[in-house]
């Protein structure tokens, strides 16, 4: 059982944020770190790194693509059974194709292993929504594929234009996006053992 | 004791301010806890945590004079460990850091200075652990640290709504995976 | 009867089918907190939440099915409402569930359907809703709501309360108006169309699908809106006080207002227009990569 507690001020619900609330703030280092600190300051230290990311959309998109994706990884790697023996050779039983990423996008191998996690999920919930509701997935599952040829294309030509960039990224991460919420409202079909 | 008087927060800042090195350390004395205690779960490696830590302080010196003082200390050097960790992400030894299998729940040893005489603060440790990066930064610093959605949103550099959406949906996942490890 | 978290201090009622009936209707009351959090789950069929003066939960279900199963489980502070059927399968049989609830004004709404569709009203808490193919129609006040569907049209109506809004779609059109504050939602090739009063914050984004926005922007907001082929419409209420940061890699950048004062622009195809507005303050920034830009001030 869990809900997201909303406001600051109101107490959890939810029990893995309630018993969170309760663990120690403090944790000691292993070792005193206030040596290697005082020499690094002593010696000028380093400028502290910022990175501007020009879209917030860009860093939610890495945040949201990295925890769909190794979440359902975990999951899968605590329940193997889950997954069938070849995660990403498994037959199209059920008839979309994901998005492909172009030579100039950008998205690494790890993370499209990452999504083949998830669409193993998505491919046993996709085979149980209504035709109309398949339908209109494939179909925007195209325009997806239409956006990042287009990106593609057009990172092939300014590779290094953070617009673009994060154009990808939240293609991408609306292609997952797609994926999880499909998966997440079937977690009523869903009887816990 | 006899011990000196010891000085306010406010007080070590200013002097800290001004180059006074003790009245830092002192500082880093009463914050480090805290401050390890957020990178260590937030990355879950001890030693990416240590690494943190020390690159959060030797900021916090250099970034002093930009300390207004309009968020507690301690809340000031918790955005300054977020940036870092954040940071330690998206670069090419960090990604190679987060690995899926110590996602899988690698046990790991949190020695705290508190007392832990709470039933299964280890399993709620390691179950945070296990959560994937962004939804476990907003169980860290909401859940444990007791910032607003709002306040945890602003250090992350998400929308709001990004954040409670993806706590939402990790959560949702996780309870149909997870099934009733925690129910009787 | 299935057991339960052992951690939610909670009275458990589940409601087991009845096999003879192939109908079912069940009634449902519980006594909560005015900020009581009600999560419901359902597959096919409707959800309709209203709000109503007391202190109370009352679900009224009817079940077409008789292998669907409702759960309802509550405490103080938590509602959860569901509805399963044990196999699974919801493809080839069209029976419905339809769950009709009243609960108080201060309630927290958490729901979440495949198929059935969403109706809020008169609920002031936060509310999650989220469908698949149903629509979501809804009611903001001034609490944050987030409404998304796959495939459904979102509907949220504010009452000029100042609300967080977020929507989410995928081909589905998502209509917000009445609302004051900020918005952010993502579509894929759904539209978004929005009128917001005193917008402090605006962040959509799109893949292909047009995103219209009317508004009235506060001294400080920020407003960011994206898409890779849609259509961005920005029609800002004067006085304009911002500065904009526009950007096309292959589009068409028309703006109804001329730059003026400081700031130099530079049109050029697949092109870039970067200026400030009155007296600057509050920031517009809009990029596509195909997609035309449209800016106006009336």
């Amino acid at each position: 059982m869990s809900t997201i507690p909303f406001g600051p001020r109101n107490p959890p619900d939810d029990p893995l944020l309630a018993k969170a609330g309760e663990l120690p703030k403090d944790v000691a280092p292993p070792r005193d770190l206030w040596p290697a600190i005082a020499a690094r300051i002593a010696e000028g230290g380093e400028a502290p790194k910022k990175q501007a990311f020009r879209w917030p959309l860009a860093l939610a998109a890495a945040l949201l693509v990295a925890s769909v994706s190794a979440l359902l990884t975990w999951s899968l790697l605590r329940d193997p059974q889950a997954a069938g023996p070849a995660v990403i050779a498994r037959a199209p039983a059920a008839d979309f194709v994901p998005v492909r990423y172009g030579p100039n996008s950008g998205v690494s191998p790890a993370e499209l292993a990452a999504r083949d996690a998830l669409l193993v999920q998505f491919r046993d919930a996709f085979a149980t929504l209504r035709p109309e509701t398949r339908e209109a997935i494939q179909k925007n599952l195209a325009v997806m594929q239409a956006a990042a040829d287009e990106i593609d294309a057009a990172l092939a030509q300014d590779p290094a234009s953070g617009m673009l960039q994060g154009m990808l990224a939240g293609t991408y991460k609306q292609e997952l996006n797609l994926y999880s919420t499909v998966v997440t409202s079937r977690d009523g079909l869903t009887r816990r053992t | 004791m006899p011990a000196p008087q010891v000085d306010s927060s406010a007080e070590l800042v200013r002097r800290a301010c001004r180059g006074d090195m003790g009245a830092f350390e002192a500082l880093y004395r009463e914050h480090v806890g805290r401050v390890y205690g957020l990178c260590l779960r937030m990355t879950g490696h001890p030693q990416s945590a240590e690494d943190l830590t020390q690159d959060t302080f030797v900021s916090a010196w250099r970034s002093l004079p930009g300390y207004e003082g309009r968020s507690s200390f301690s809340t000031w050097l918790h955005r300054i460990a977020v940036n870092a960790v954040l940071a330690r992400r998206r670069s090419p030894q960090g990604r190679s850091e987060v690995s899926m299998t110590d996602e899988a729940g690698e046990q790991m040893d949190f020695e705290a200075e508190g007392r832990m005489d709470e039933a299964t603060p280890i399993d709620v440790e390691r179950a945070i652990a296990s959560l994937p990066p962004g939804a476990r930064d907003i169980v860290v610093l909401h859940g444990i640290y007791g910032y607003s959605h709002e306040e945890a949103a602003g250090m992350l550099g998400v929308a709001v709504g990004t954040c409670k959406a993806q706590l939402h949906r990790a959560r949702h996942l996780m309870r149909a995976q997870m099934g009733t490890e925690h129910a009787t | 009867m299935s057991t339960r978290n052992a951690w939610l201090a909670a009275a458990i009622f589940a409601a087991v089918a009845a096999p003879a009936a192939a109908q079912q209707e069940i009634t449902k009351r519980a006594s909560v907190a005015p900020d009581a959090t009600v999560e419901v789950s359902n597959v096919q069929g409707s959800v309709r939440i209203a709000a109503w003066d007391k202190n109370e939960v009352e679900l009224v279900a009817l079940l077409e099915s008789d292998r669907d199963e409702l759960e309802f489980e509550a405490s103080l502070r938590m509602v959860r409402i569901e509805v399963d059927r044990p196999d699974g399968r919801y493809g080839r049989d069209d029976s419905e569930a339809r769950l009709t609830l009243r609960v108080p004004q201060g309630a927290r709404i958490i729901a979440d359907t495949v198929s059935a569709d969403i109706s809020v009203t008169g609920v002031r808490g936060e509310q999650e809703l989220e469908s698949v193919s149903g629509t979501v129609g809804t009611q903001a006040y001034d609490a944050p709501v987030n409404a998304s569907s796959v495939s459904g049209d979102v509907t949220v109506t504010g009452s000029g309360g100042k609300a967080a809004v977020r929507t989410d779609n995928v081909s589905g059109t998502s209509t917000v108006t009445g609302v004051r504050g900020s918005l952010e939602g993502e579509v894929v090739s759904g539209e978004i169309h929005a009128t917001i009063a005193a917008a402090d914050r605006i962040e959509l984004s799109s893949v292909s699908g047009d995103i219209t926005v009317n508004a009235e922007l506060t001294p400080t907001a920020r407003v960011e809106m994206e898409s890779v082929s849609g259509v961005l419409t920005l029609k800002v209420k004067p006085p304009v006080n911002a500065d904009f940061d526009i950007e096309s890699f292959s589009g068409d950048i028309e703006s109804c207002f001329g730059p003026k004062a400081r700031s130099t622009s530079k049109y050029t195809p697949g092109s870039e227009l970067n200026f400030t507005q009155g007296n600057g303050g509050a920031r517009v920034e809009l990029q596509t990569l195909s997609g035309e830009i449209s800016i106006c001030d009336r």
